[in-house]
């Protein structure tokens, strides 16, 4: 009886689970297993051995002349690379220079090979008769023991490129010197951007909840402002600001003043990165916090201060202590969000200074080196996780609750100082982070910035086709937002439904796999898009890459944890009584799901749209990979016009999408206001 | 003093002083401006006009941890992150005493509070009454001249909430300490206080000993809100108070004319042969007292506190009262 009872619930739970295993688990797996798989040239080392079995397969005499023929060298370059090679084969160091000219290498080699005591010489000699045919011979080789190998190692010898699993992918940044810069960088960045931005998110969200700010309404709105924003839009107006054809830069204090030169002296490099990154992320850092220091129970601070503490010491015992679990939760956040950030280190530094996110993007996009850049996603999460075990490590402590109803803030203001420091700080931000706004809207009608300040509607001028400079990506990129929307929106309250109520086996492992493109850095699922539908089960027609179909998914199940977490906290403070009750009463699963349950998750359901509607117009790491000329998203069009300096462009669009998704938050608010009140009574 | 919050009027125009040794109550339904009150005592709140004496000095503009006072919350507000004996030892500590003092003066006032052995526990491994003592050490562990306390018991259970009040003012006996103490549950106010002060409207519309508040309260909102009380309309002649057709007792010297008594459940016995006779409406057991309301034919119900182990009325039988004390009297 009881399995009949639950068994439209389970199908119901098979249903959601199905789109959701297929688009998010199998994607993210990909991933983590192409990493695995290296193919390419082979080491030197496994080309030596390799050409040695193949050797061994040729009959006596024949390996006997043709060894005399093939290790004699053709010209300068055979004779040093083979020098050089067997050098490291044999673990010894080429003791020349060998990036000189070859004619200038080999009298240098042949010295050094002289000067080597017996024994050396002796292993670099033996390496040396196969050095010159794994090297320069081997297509030679390969024809000769045709017959003895299988196609693939045929394939492989004749190629000297291979596919295996191995490690190799996940060591690179050990060996590759760029890549450890790369990776030196990203965590130099990663540090400096969570300390400082957590630190001023902090200074921010403490002014809005303890008096520091005469206007706190204003200062929340002004400070989240970039978390709907378009991207790359902190870089491209600091470009436009201070770059080299800055408006201040250039036109202020080089044309206008005289002081500086603005090729010299401008925002590209290092400290560019660190501002862009710390606008761009002290919104998120700033929820996180404002959260917390908003449900401090303001009763601690004035039971500190009638016990005689100072305003400081106050905050250093009391407000700082309570706001730990948050502030580690913000420093995490931010960490991770740096590390995987390309398009501002790309923009404002470019290539000078490598990160890792961006050399995953190069290795995408210029080399479709796949398996490397499936590595170096994976391994960007580990600094992360291993931040926040350390963390948690450092501020172990029990789970302290002032409880979420605790009073209100204190009554008295802070000390004049105080509200002078933050109101100056709350100041700066938030003119930075409007004049971020101002620029992009300003270069928007401006011809060509820098140099025609002219004032224009040309880059809002639609033409039509793949080169369309004006809003017609915007449009695709509204329809395909606005197609995933609502689904992703049903889909993560629907699973929100299954997983509290329904309760089937795995529930909780499949509410976490919908909850890891939230912690999962976009370039990793957009990577993953790329490797699973590119070729699904080797069947073209099954092949999802360069349609329209594959962004709307992407975004669609890239974003519908929201909706699933809202569900899942209403439903949590729901009591199921009312749902029983109607069971009680006959009713089945789905007219108590569509009559009961889903009018209270209506809140839930149009937070669920709302994100992924505005995500899907803003977001660029996880769609880079997977547009098409057929079928691209301004978002990605920004970021290579930004790139390439149309500023022009990028700012129409820019403004294009902040409209698009300001009258979406506005539409979902009246439609969430008129629902909300018939919803008072019951709350 | 006076207190507005926007165009809300909390604190209208009063004036409160404490006597040294003096354990007030400021009493009155949520919203009256007693908390209010409390608060512009602390610092926390400062008041739109008047001054807050302390020892004959001006301390209107001293910020609180200067004023030499206790506070006790009504949700505790212990430091979460510190341990029972941190958060006692907190303003020993921001007062920089000596380690040696401060231990024990934390274990001294610990002692007194009857939470020694808990004084390594964090807040949340305490119960809610355990909480309440380690804030009630915490705010009297530097001898303050003067403890406030908002509402300490409100959200703890009935037995407890008993206990400690008891405890309370035990305490501030054997220390001697001057006490403030907001609630708005007038049993609570009637045990604990020394003198209460009933609030309304952001007025004081009483104050005086527990005594003289429930057994002379000034005026009807007094006599209904401190105490179970049936209002009767009467009718004065001769010093002889009349209403629902009897003649009631009353002390000397009542003016002629219109005036209100207030009956409280104790002014009533139970009489067969009594004059206010009735239908019983319900009678119920509350282990201490048999509670009868009692139905006159006027309409009035009678409310009566009659022996327990009398027999129990069954409901709709007829009874009869007669009162047994002279009930207080309001003029109209």
């Amino acid at each position: 009886m009881s399995w009949r009872r639950r068994l439209p619930g389970l199908l119901l739970a098979a249903l959601v689970a199905l789109p959701v295993m297929v688009f998010i688990g199998w994607p993210i797996g990909a991933v983590l297993a192409r990493g695995f798989v290296v193919s390419g040239p082979m080491p030197e080392w496994r080309l030596q051995e390799l050409t040695g079995q193949a050797l061994i397969l040729m009959p006596e005499e024949r390996r006997a002349a043709a060894l005399a023929r093939w290790s004699i060298p053709r010209n300068d370059q055979e004779r040093a690379e083979g020098l050089a090679t067997a050098f490291r084969l044999a673990g010894l160091a080429p003791a020349w220079d060998i990036a000189a000219a070859f004619d200038l290498q080999v009298p240098e080699a042949e010295a050094a090979l002289a000067a080597l005591p017996p024994d050396a010489r002796a292993r670099v000699a033996a390496e040396l008769a196969v050095v010159h045919v794994a090297l320069h011979r081997r297509v030679a080789l390969a024809f000769q023991v045709r017959d003895a190998l299988s196609p693939e190692a045929f394939e492989a010898l004749r190629t000297g490129a291979e596919t295996r699993i191995g490690l190799d992918h996940y060591l690179a940044p050990l060996h590759d010197p760029h890549l450890r810069r790369a990776a030196l960088n990203s965590l130099g960045f990663a540090l400096s951007a969570c300390l400082v931005t957590t630190a001023i998110a902090f200074a921010l969200a403490f002014a809005a909840n303890r008096g520091g700010v005469t206007r706190p309404g204003l200062l929340r709105a002004v400070t989240l402002m970039p978390l709907v924003a378009p991207p790359v839009l902190v870089a491209t107006a600091a470009v436009m600001l201070f770059g080299r054809r800055g408006l201040v830069t250039d036109g202020l204090l080089e044309k206008g003043l005289g002081l500086i030169d603005a090729d010299e002296t401008n925002i590209y490099g290092a400290a560019g990165v660190l501002l862009a990154q710390l606008l761009s992320f002290v919104p998120a850092a700033f929820i996180v916090l404002d959260n917390a220091l908003r449900r401090q129970d303001g009763r601690l601070e004035e039971a500190a201060a009638i016990a005689g503490a100072t305003r400081a010491q106050a905050f250093l015992q009391v407000t700082l202590p309570l706001a730990w679990p948050g502030l580690k939760r913000a420093l995490v956040l931010v960490f991770i969000l740096s590390l995987t950030d390309f398009g501002n280190p790309l923009l404002l530094a470019g290539r000078d200074v490598p990160v890792i996110a961006a050399v995953i993007y190069d290795e995408m996009t210029a080399f479709r080196n796949t398996g490397l850049a499936s590595a170096l996603c994976v391994l960007l999460l580990a600094p992360g996780l291993l931040l926040h075990l350390a963390l948690e490590r450092l501020g172990r402590r029990r789970r302290f609750d002032t409880g979420a109803a605790a009073g209100g803030p204190p009554e008295a203001p802070l000390p004049r100082t105080w509200r002078i420091g933050l109101g100056t700080l709350a100041g700066l931000v938030g003119g930075l982070i409007v004049a971020v706004y101002a620029t992009v809207a300003l270069g928007s009608v401006t011809r060509i910035w820098g140099v025609d300040w002219s004032l224009t509607l040309v880059h809002f001028a639609g033409g039509g086709g793949p080169y369309d400079r004006g809003l017609g990506l915007v449009a695709q990129s509204f329809w395909v937002a606005a197609l995933a929307a609502p689904a992703g929106g049903a889909l993560g309250v629907l699973l929100g439904f299954v997983v509290e109520r329904v309760r089937p086996p795995g529930g909780e492992a499949l509410a976490f796999l919908a909850l890891l493109p939230a912690v999962l850095p976009g370039l990793i699922f957009g990577i993953g898009y790329i490797l699973a539908f590119n070729l699904p089960f080797g069947t073209e027609s099954l092949a999802l890459t360069g349609t329209g179909a594959v962004l709307v998914l992407n975004i669609l199940f890239g974003n519908m944890f929201v909706g699933l977490l809202a569900a899942r906290a209403a439903l949590q403070r729901m009591d199921p009584a009312a749902e029983e009750a109607a069971e009680g009463m006959g009713a089945g699963l789905l007219r108590r799901l569509a009559e009961v349950t889903l009018p209270l998750l209506r809140a839930a359901l149009l937070l669920g749209t709302l994100y992924v509607f505005v995500d899907g117009m803003t977001t660029l790491s996880s769609v880079i990979f997977l547009v098409s000329g057929r079928h691209s998203l301004a978002s990605v069009a920004i970021f290579n016009e930004a790139s390439g300096g149309d500023y022009g462009a990028a700012a129409a669009k820019s403004m294009a999408i902040l409209a698009l998704a300001g009258l979406a938050m506005a539409a979902i608010w009246r439609l969430d206001r008129r629902g909300g009140r018939r919803l008072e009574g019951i709350r | 003093m006076r207190k507005c919050f926007g165009a809300a009027i909390a604190v209208d125009d009063v004036s409160l002083a404490v006597r040294a040794g003096e354990f007030v109550a400021l009493l009155g339904a949520s919203g009256c401006g007693k908390t209010t009150l409390l608060r512009i005592a602390a610092g926390f709140t400062a008041p739109d006009s008047g001054r807050v004496v302390l020892d004959g000095r001006d301390a209107t503009a001293l910020p609180p941890g200067a004023r030499g006072m206790g506070f006790v919350f009504q949700s505790y507000a212990l430091f979460p992150t510190k341990t029972a004996a941190q958060n006692i030892g907190f303003p020993l500590r921001v007062a920089g005493r000596g380690q040696r003092e401060l231990t024990a003066r934390v274990a001294e006032v610990a002692e007194l509070c009857g939470i020694a052995g808990l004084l390594d526990r964090y807040p949340h491994e305490l119960s809610g009454g355990q909480q309440q003592r380690v804030a009630l050490a915490r705010a009297v562990a530097p001898a303050p001249r003067l403890l406030l306390l908002d509402e300490p018991l409100a959200a703890l259970d009935a037995r407890i909430r008993q206990r400690l009040r008891d405890e309370i003012r035990g305490l501030t006996d054997r220390l001697g300490m001057t006490a403030l103490y907001v609630t708005h549950d007038q049993e609570e106010a009637l045990a604990i206080a020394d003198r209460i002060v009933v609030m309304r409207d952001g007025r004081i519309e009483q104050q005086g000993a527990p005594e003289e508040v429930y057994l002379r309260p000034a005026s009807r909102f007094v006599a209904e809100f401190v105490g179970q009380a049936t209002l009767l309309e009467a009718e004065a002649a001769g010093g002889v108070p009349r209403a629902e057709g009897i003649a009631w007792p009353a002390e000397p010297g009542v003016p002629d004319g219109h005036c209100l008594l207030v009956v409280r459940p104790a002014d009533l016995a139970a009489d067969p042969a009594g004059p206010l006779r009735g239908e019983v409406e319900s009678a119920r057991f509350l282990g201490g007292a048999l509670r009868v309301v009692l139905r006159l034919p006027s309409g009035t119900r009678l409310v009566a506190d009659l022996p327990a182990r009398m027999p129990r009325p069954a409901p709709g039988s007829t009874f009869a009262l007669r009162p047994s004390a002279a009930p207080a009297r309001l003029p109209r």
